[in-house]
């Protein structure tokens, strides 16, 4: 039985296939360019392809991500909280605590063995916490968002961003750029900000290891290595953790599937919300 | 350049009570006599939201007098035993401008008591006799003295209630203390009181309270059959209109929805916890069952269901005292008799709930001084629960929808 899970985010659509709820069988990513029905749809449609499939030969598609109340195509849909967690297990089995730097908010996540959500919490209207902060830096700085890591991980002096509004943070960087601070210095400066509200975010719920970092940002070695220093801990990362998201909703339409003995599952009659 | 005080006499005339624009009839025969359960409903949310108060005004307009109360609890069997309407004032509502009280009024402090104070200072409360204001917490307590120097010399009362439910003095206090308010009352009713009076008005409220306790019970066993929406609507119309008419209105909407047919759903059956003061949006409340939860207790609209009917002696005054001391529900802001911690947890056993929902208004120390002894019992039991904060002027619920379908999901895919 193959299942798909459709990640809609703010920034970018992730989907994957999963057969019985244990095999990834193909991933797929794209940028959502604010349009988010269309990105999901171009996603299931290249997953599809991909995978040598028929469309009726997927059962279920689970959507999640901010976006996930606009995909269609959807059997049901979940949070990116819950999403996250259960995919962050598949992926790392021993993962008990999910720290998710997303484009538009960041959550810390404690979960059981199964990936089963605890505790959570989440930055509040706020993009200094978030990767929406750091595309933004990318823009000041003139670095690609792809290359700031890997630069940040040349600091040799590493500068305090010490607001804690974004807005504010960009003016601090700016007046470094006006100091000529070498720009890996600022670079690693803006990840410790960002490691830092995440480890408050993490402290909130309870640390309890393995962390793993979930998101746009677990290609960042910058991101990974802020967060090592900040909270004294090893932050399991894995390039996969990427599609985290889509996984667990992968997972979780295959348990919605299994539960209703292999029945198609309804959407629920208001559209939103669980049925 | 002189300071001129913020008082309802500074307001400027264009800011003068402005006529409702539904226009209630005398009888209130809308709400007895309304087509179906949707139309009540319907109209009960119109009036509730309206800030001019259009209940009041239909009552006041042939000269009778309406007294205001605020949250969370007021013997108002004693207001209506001297012929007068009373109403809970819960603040202005989401929709309502702040542009007065703000300067008496920290900003740190609730959404309700800047609202109130606003309502005030802009004539929507004119139509009131006077305000009592139970002491609650110090935001209250202060607010009546706001409105004592604000409110155009309007009668403002603070009633005392005794913070200790155990001690022998707690009956004599609150004895002394009602008759303190009936003798303000009777300025504001031109009469005065008797006894007689009170038992009377103390077996219609026995009768409403009754229903209220019967209305709850249904949605604790049956909770498809009203939602968690038109509940509370159907509660706090009850502090709005004379409580004979919405004993009529309970007693057709109860006979009603024993009859509605509704599917039952894949719901986590839930407690909301911490809004006993201010009422969450109607929007957020909402949202607690469309992300999948049934709501099977709650503290909403506390003033109705502080304590149940009350068995009557020959002393209607000391009846309503010791109904408030001794009678009150099993929760935090009433009494408990054991432990808050175990308090929660009994309430969660009793309802067979699977969750709890917190919705503490911003601001609100007493819920947040709750929130903190609950939450730790409830993590003790791994009993899942979650905090949503609200004010009166939220807008968007997209990161409450969020937080909420994550509890639900980690109820339902366990």
């Amino acid at each position: 039985m193959i299942t798909c899970g459709v990640d809609v985010g703010a920034g970018s659509t992730k989907a994957v296939l999963l057969e019985d709820g244990k095999r990834l069988l193909a991933t797929t990513w794209l940028p959502t360019k604010g349009q988010t029905s269309v990105a999901a749809k171009t996603a299931i449609e290249t997953l599809t392809r991909d995978a040598n499939l028929l469309p009726d030969e997927i059962a279920s598609i689970c959507s999640t991500g901010f976006g996930r109340y606009s995909v269609e195509e959807r059997n049901l849909q979940v949070s990116d909280i819950t999403s996250s967690a259960r995919g962050a297990v598949f992926l790392h089995p021993a993962a008990r605590h999910v720290l998710d730097i997303g484009t538009q908010s960041s959550r810390a996540i404690a979960i059981n063995e199964r990936g089963r959500v605890l505790k959570f919490k989440m930055n509040e209207k706020c993009a200094a916490g978030a990767g929406r902060f750091v595309e933004r830096c990318s823009k000041y700085l003139q670095v690609p968002p792809e290359d700031m890591g890997a630069r940040a991980c040349l600091a040799t002096n590493p500068r305090t961003i010490s607001s804690v509004c974004a807005v504010l943070a960009e003016t601090e960087i700016i007046n470094y750029i006006a100091e000529e601070v070498p720009v890996q210095d600022i670079l690693m400066g803006i990840f410790m900000s960002l490691a830092e509200r995440g480890h408050a975010l993490m402290k909130n719920v309870g640390i309890q290891p393995d962390v793993v970092l979930v998101g746009g940002l677990v290609q960042s070695a910058g991101m990974v290595e802020a967060l090592r220093r900040t909270t004294g801990l090893e932050v399991h990362v894995d390039p996969r953790m990427h599609h985290a998201a889509a996984i667990g909703a992968a997972m979780l339409a295959h348990m919605r599937l299994e539960k209703t003995r292999g029945g198609t599952p309804s959407m629920p009659a208001s559209g939103r919300g669980m049925a | 350049m002189t300071r001129v005080p913020i008082t309802i006499d500074n307001v400027g005339p264009e800011e003068r009570v402005v006529v409702p624009a539904r226009r209630i009839s005398d009888d209130f025969s809308e709400f007895t006599q309304a087509r179906s359960l949707d139309d009540v409903f319907a109209l009960a949310r119109e009036v509730i939201e309206d800030p001019t108060m259009p209940t009041v005004d239909a009552w006041t307009r042939s000269g009778r007098h309406a007294v205001a109360s605020f949250p969370v609890y007021t013997p108002q069997e004693l207001v209506h035993s001297l012929g007068m309407l009373p109403v809970t004032v819960q603040g202005g509502g989401e929709g309502y401008e702040i542009t007065h009280a703000d300067a008496p009024l920290g900003s740190f402090l609730c959404s309700i008591s800047k609202s109130t104070l606003e309502m005030a200072l802009t004539h929507q409360l004119d139509r009131f006799s006077g305000f009592v204001f139970p002491y609650i917490c110090d935001v209250s307590r202060n607010l009546e003295g706001i409105f004592a120097r604000t409110w155009g010399g309007r009668p403002t009362y603070m009633l005392h209630l005794p913070q200790n439910f155990d001690t022998s003095a707690a009956v004599p206090f609150l004895l002394a203390e009602y008759r303190r308010l009936i003798e303000q009352l009777e300025g504001m009713a031109g009469r005065k009181f008797d006894a007689a009076d009170l038992a009377a008005s103390i077996k219609l409220f026995n009768r409403q309270r009754e229903l209220v306790a019967q209305l709850a019970t249904l949605k604790r066993t049956q909770p498809w059959r009203i939602t968690a929406v038109e509940h509370y609507l159907l509660q706090r119309l009850g502090t709005l209109i004379p409580r004979e008419v919405h004993v009529v209105v309970l007693e057709n909407a109860i006979r009603e929805l024993a009859k509605r047919e509704r599917k039952q759903r894949d719901a986590v059956p839930v407690l909301i916890v911490g809004p006993f003061c201010e009422q969450p949006t109607i929007d957020l409340l909402q949202l607690v069952e469309d992300v999948g939860c049934y709501v099977i207790g709650d503290e909403l609209q506390m003033q109705t269901r502080w304590h149940g009917p009350i068995k009557p002696t020959n002393d209607p005054l000391r009846d309503l005292a010791e109904a408030y001391l001794k009678a009150g529900l099993d929760i935090g802001v009433c009494r408990t008799p054991t432990t808050k911690e175990d308090a929660i947890i009994d309430r969660v056993t009793s309802h067979k709930a699977g969750g709890v929902i917190f919705l503490t208004a911003k601001f609100c120390e007493p819920a947040g001084e709750d929130l903190v002894l609950y939450r730790r019992a409830l993590e003790k039991k791994t009993i899942p629960s979650i905090q949503i904060e609200f004010e009166e002027k939220s807008s968007g619920y997209e990161q409450s929808r969020l937080m909420l379908e994550t509890f639900v999901e980690s109820i339902l895919f366990e």
